[in-house]
């Protein structure tokens, strides 16, 4: 007969960080959406402790500090994030990818720190968090680290966390105040997992590119991020040479699967024209965003 | 409590519909067993356990949550609302629209849509269409096609929760869009699916089932694995089975065993069965059960397992060919050689899972020495005889007791758990429940044949089809199932509705150890539409005709012999592609005005058409109904016609109302149960509104004479009921009979009346002459859709379906035929492909999503036919077939390119559009 799993349920941080560091193998348990779902195949699948993060408050916030830097609780549920006004401009890609995770229902207990724990490169928020240049902020017995999001996601289904720290927050620095953000997520049905997304946040001076970065999702075990694609963007107007240019360069940094969402040939098809799609979005945001 | 501590077991209180609760429970226990199993509120469906299907949807704060996702410690505090909590007392607005829109079909989805949809209009009573398919994207529904719940949700408003039921008076029931008998359990959540109606003290059923594709197996010691788990009760095996461990859809081709003996054919297969208390069998690790397994060298591919050296799955089937199908006419090559036009090409096709909403369910109990089972089925009176079968008891000693069953559409003809179940009660005398995973419904229960089809087809240079040969092999997986029905079914409808004076065509099922293909929608003819309507297309092409027109052109009509040299009446085809003109020629004209101003997108137009034989093909197929008038003054009507959803509850009753002569109101349901309801067959191959619907009919004529003789009054005399009393009016004159003063039979009825109908049909010869089938039904689809030539992706913009059903018994329940067979056919046309080991869930395998269906304009034609009952003909399979051809024609018109491989997903027609143009 298989073990009872164990729960813990604290109420702060450093309870949750004590029982991390006290119960080998626990396991965090934040909107369950990913989780409950595997424990739901059976004891095989069953972690032996959970350490439930839901009464601890400290997670649950947005906020927005002086600099304009974005702070969002480990444990803020999706349909949070989609709603939340301070997602605009180069940050407004993250409200978007909120909003379009599966679908309603998973949007109301999924939460943002639990998504990227679990690091599916299929996943929305990977992606945005390298497009914003994100920070996962974690805390462990030793203190509070801050991991920016390139370093956090190491391998599939992978991070750079320690069994004994947990997420608390990720922190969004501010973009720049002309930047514009998209994100375009290619799938199969509404609801889907991307066959692949495109995170962008570009920053544009009549009409030339002066800052941009471009993440992949679905794209390889982690996402993708290459510099030379967006150095061959930046002083330039974006043409269409210009973005070819620079989605053949993406290609080259991918290194997507053969899967029931298509086969990797598609995937890297679908890269450069996603690719144009969203710089294009992109600059439609930024002429409405000038009239406005 | 310190946060040290894990916490065990505890009270978990939370809110339900109002009520404060309070259960104990571990605390990763989920939401949806809380509410079901503790506290009853079954009326949240459990579909899928992953978050994939939306049916344990439950507000949660007021917002949509997953029930099946939420550990009852994220539930404490929080406030829940179910499908039980909508009603207070009288139907809310929502639950009356969605019963006067026809928005619920099986009704297994129907909690989810519900609360979801209520969430929703609490926000914004009015909602625009995208509002609503944003908010209802993560409920899946496999019966309706949408197209009503978004109408019902849209126009909620308009309701104050009265329903209206649209009861006809007497005499007018056939034709009236009444709604549906049964449907207020299903928007209340109180109908009792399979899963619903667990006895307390049932054993949990748990089964053992193969990780491999082939294999030998060897079982450890079992009764040292029982001992040693509290709360486990028994295993048994093989060896326990008292009777022929061997079941199968044709009793000629049986064998498959109800547990394996030994070896696997296929992965899914069951090789054991663990009894247990619930919470011993829930977390029971299978890791541990003994069984030592050796796996051996398999094959997914019909045409490894063809070949001559190729590892035999059965004896006696030489080749692995199951059965063969044939069917020949004229000389086809000599007309082919002499036609002025020839085309010809292949298609091929995946399998496809029928994702019912409702994974297969049920409990067993012994009645004194009657084996009774509850479980969801399209076939009681079949599974009470593959179950008395393998438990070696006679048939009278089981009792099958068809549960609600959410969605078949095929599948849930052929026995899945009950033999199991049965077993365990048989064995234990204890009352035995098994709900299966969605994992475990999708790899043990049967799919669609992947198909692999070529096909020639000529014309004369009037257009004029003169010849057509087709070859097709059906990969029909492990074990026979209806793999027969389809290599037979084939051959007959592989020409389409037109008239071919020469034809050849052979069907093969060919046995793989891949997942065991049986009946879904359509037995095989949806895959053969699709290499027949596309070659259809090219031949146009050729011939420089329009493609409607050629068709036209070609079209069986009254008189025509069809391909098994049958003489048709009532062929309503004509009429069908007819209605469709007008539409045609507006989509090309808007097609083509799109085109020219648009590159990276193009619209296209296609159009498919169907043929299908009501009921089994030249075999017996009788439906027998029974009704009488009990002595308050009730008119029974015993309908055995298992209503999964498609309507049968209803239109039957409507038949047997105006046959009798009575208001559609006064009719009172009976069954269906094998104890107590007449075979009526199975609900297959949209036989229930023909064959049973005319059992119906002679039975309420039958009934009616004997009131009326008994009255002594001419056959134009009226009937009416009243308490006790049957009140015969015949011109002025009026005789009141007494019901209670008259004798009444061992069921307490004063008048009853049983009547079979079995269809007339002829044998096939060696060539497949004869007759198949007495009656038909016929369609034509028209799609409309947009390509995106850069991505490959397919946006549809609209079906319109013409189909004629000799006479729509109920143009609702008619209409949610429709819509929902081309959601299936978007399905299988786009995007459903099940691979063994790699889609066994929802979603990973997709269905169409409320995003997914287009508008869809029915036009409904009726041409009568002289069989059916009120002309009435058959419709379920019919709507599925013509979706698919029709979308992969509109996709070639868009773009120029065949996709020759089915689903047409964005990589294969990319794919496609790029070998085209490099």
């Amino acid at each position: 007969m298989a073990e009872p799993v164990e729960f813990y349920e604290p109420r702060t941080i450093a309870e949750a960080v004590a029982v991390l560091a006290s119960v080998p193998d626990a396991c965090c348990l934040a909107g369950g959406q990913t989780l409950v779902a595997g424990m739901n195949m059976g004891p095989l699948f069953r972690p032996p402790a959970l350490v439930s993060l839901q009464r601890i408050d400290e997670l649950k916030g947005i906020t927005q500090r002086p600099d304009g830097t974005v702070v969002v609780g480990a444990m803020v549920t999706h349909r949070t994030v989609a709603q939340s006004e301070l997602f605009g401009g180069g940050l407004e890609v993250v409200r978007e990818a909120a909003g379009c995770i599966a679908h309603p229902a998973i949007r109301t207990m999924g939460t943002i720190g639990g998504s990227i724990c679990h690091a599916d490169p299929a996943a929305d928020y990977p992606a945005v968090l390298i497009a914003t240049d994100a920070t996962v902020v974690v805390t462990g017995p030793s203190g509070i680290r801050e991991i920016p999001a390139a370093e956090f996601f190491v391998d599939f289904m992978t991070t750079s966390i320690e069994p004994d720290e947990l997420v608390t927050a990720i922190t969004f620095p501010p973009a720049p105040a002309d930047a514009v953000s998209v994100y375009e997520k290619f799938t199969r049905a509404s609801g889907d997992f991307a066959t692949v997304s495109v995170a962008l946040a570009l920053s544009l001076r009549h009409g030339r590119c002066e800052s941009v970065r471009i993440a992949l999702g679905s794209c390889g075990p982690t996402p993708v991020r290459a510099a030379a694609a967006e150095q061959r963007l930046v002083q330039t107007s974006l043409d269409e040479s210009d973005v070819q240019d620079a989605g053949r360069i993406l290609c080259d940094a991918a290194a997507p699967m053969d899967d029931v969402r298509g086969t990797a040939d598609y995937k890297l098809m679908l890269i450069p024209r996603l690719l144009g799609r969203t710089i294009q979005r992109a600059q439609e945001r930024a002429v409405a965003w000038r009239v406005e | 409590m310190n946060a040290h501590d894990p916490i065990v077991g505890q009270a978990i209180t939370f809110e339900v519909n109002g009520e404060p609760v309070s259960v104990r429970a571990h605390p990763v226990t989920r939401l949806s067993s809380l509410l079901r199993d503790e506290l009853g509120l079954t009326g949240t469906k459990v579909g899928c356990d992953a978050g994939d299907c939306g049916a344990c949807t439950v507000l949660l704060d007021g917002e949509p949550a997953c029930a099946c996702l939420v550990p009852a410690a994220s539930a404490e505090g929080r406030s829940v609302r179910t499908v039980e909590g909508l009603a207070n007392g009288r139907l809310s607005a929502l639950q009356a629209s969605f019963l006067e829109h026809g928005a619920a079909q099986c009704g297994i989805c129907t909690p989810g849509l519900l609360v979801t949809a209520t969430a929703l209009l609490e926000k914004n009573a009015r909602p625009s269409e995208d509002a609503v398919k944003d908010a209802l994207g993560g409920v899946l529904c496999r019966c309706t096609g949408y197209r009503k719940i978004i109408a019902a949700v849209m126009e909620a408003w308009r309701h104050d929760g009265a329903l209206d039921r649209r009861l006809p008076e007497s005499g007018k029931a056939v034709g009236a869009a009444a709604v549906r008998l049964d449907g207020v359990p299903k928007v209340t959540g109180a109908e009792k699916f399979g899963a619903d109606g667990f006895p307390e003290n049932a054993l949990s059923v748990l089964v053992v089932r193969s990780p491999h594709y082939k294999a030998r197996f060897r079982l450890g010691d079992l009764d040292g694995f029982v001992q040693k788990r509290p709360g486990i009760v028994a295993v048994f095996t093989a060896a326990d089975i008292p009777g022929k461990n061997c079941f199968g859809a044709i009793p000629s081709f049986a064998d498959q065993p109800a547990l394996a003996e030994n070896s696997v054919r296929f992965r899914g297969e069951a090789v054991a069965l663990i009894a247990g208390e619930r919470t011993a069998i829930a977390s029971l690790d299978l890791a541990k059960f003994p069984i030592e397994w050796s796996e051996e060298p398999h094959t997914l591919d019909p045409c490894e397992a063809a070949k001559e050296d190729a590892a035999l799955l059965h004896d006696g089937r030489p080749g692995n060919v199951l059965t063969k199908g044939m069917v020949e006419r004229g000389d086809p090559d000599a007309a082919l050689k002499g036609a002025a036009h020839v085309v010809s090409g292949a298609i091929e096709t995946a399998y496809v899972e029928h994702a019912y909403i409702e994974p297969e369910a049920g409990f067993a109990h012994m009645d004194g020495d009657t084996l009774v089972v509850s479980a969801c089925t399209q076939a009681p009176h079949m599974d009470r005889d593959d179950t008395a079968l393998v438990l070696g008891l006679p048939v009278e000693k089981v009792r099958i007791v068809p549960a609600a069953t959410g969605g078949g559409f095929g599948s849930k003809i052929d026995v899945s758990l009950q033999p199991l179940i049965g077993l365990v009660a048989l064995k234990t005398g204890r009352p035995a429940a098994l709900a299966y995973t969605r994992q475990e419904s999708m790899m043990s229960t049967t799919k669609r044949h992947p198909a692999s089809m070529t096909a020639a087809i000529g014309a004369d240079t009037d257009g004029k089809v003169l010849g057509m040969v087709f070859s097709g092999d059906f990969n029909t997986g492990a074990y026979a199932s209806f793999g027969p029905t389809v290599a037979n079914r084939v051959p007959v409808h592989a020409s389409g509705p037109y008239l071919t004076p020469n034809y050849r065509a052979e069907g093969r099922a060919i046995h793989t150890n891949g997942p065991v293909s049986g009946a879904f929608r359509g037995f095989g003819v949806p895959q053969a539409t699709i290499i027949q309507e596309t070659l259809y297309d090219e031949l146009a092409g050729k011939l420089g005709m329009d493609r409607l027109a050629f068709r036209l052109k070609n079209a069986l009509t009254d008189g025509d012999e069809t391909v098994t040299g049958q003489r048709l009446e009532s062929v309503g085809i004509l009429a069908c592609l007819e209605a469709l003109q007008p539409h045609w020629t507006r989509a090309l004209a808007e097609a083509e005005a799109f085109n020219a101003a648009h590159e990276s997108r193009k619209r296209g137009v296609g159009v498919a058409s169907c043929w299908y034989g009501c009921g089994n093909t030249s075999i017996a197929n009788p439906s027998t109904i029974k009704a009488g008038i009990s002595r308050d003054g009730g008119a029974m009507l015993h309908q055995g016609a298992v209503d999964i959803g498609q309507g049968s509850n209803t239109v039957i009753a409507q038949i047997f109302a105006d046959a009798l002569g009575v208001p559609l109101a006064e009719i009172k349901l009976v069954g269906a149960d094998t104890a107590i309801t007449p075979d009526a067959g199975k609900t297959s191959a949209s036989r229930q509104t023909f064959i049973s619907g005319k059992a119906a009919e002679k039975a309420a004529k039958a009934l009616r004479e004997k009131i009326l003789r008994f009255a002594n009054v001419s056959p134009e005399a009226a009937l009416a009921f009243e308490p006790g009393v049957v009140v015969v009016r015949e011109d002025e004159a009026v005789r009141r009979i007494d019901l209670a003063s008259l004798p009444a039979d061992g069921e307490g009825y004063v008048f009853s009346a049983v009547e079979t109908y079995d269809p007339p049909t002829l044998p096939l010869d060696e060539k497949g002459q004869g007759k198949p089938y007495a009656v038909y039904g016929w369609g034509a689809q028209v799609a409309e859709l947009e390509v995106d030539m850069k991505l490959g992706t397919v946006k549809l913009i609209k079906i319109t379906a013409a189909h004629d059903v000799g006479r729509a018994i109920n143009p609702l329940l008619v209409e949610g035929q429709i819509e929902g067979g081309i959601a299936q056919g978007i399905g299988m046309a786009l995007m459903e492909e099940y691979i063994p080991g790699r889609t066994e869930n929802l979603h990973d395998y997709l269905i169409p999503t409320i995003g997914d269906v287009p508008p869809i304009e029915s036009i409904l034609v009726e041409v009568p036919d002289p069989e059916g009952p009120y002309g009435a003909k058959g419709l379920g399979e019919h709507v599925l077939i013509p979706t698919a051809p029709a979308i992969l024609n509109a996709i070639r018109h868009a773009t120029g390119v065949l996709v020759t491989k089915v689903p047409a997903t964005p990589t294969r027609v990319l794919a496609a559009i790029r070998e085209a143009r490099p």
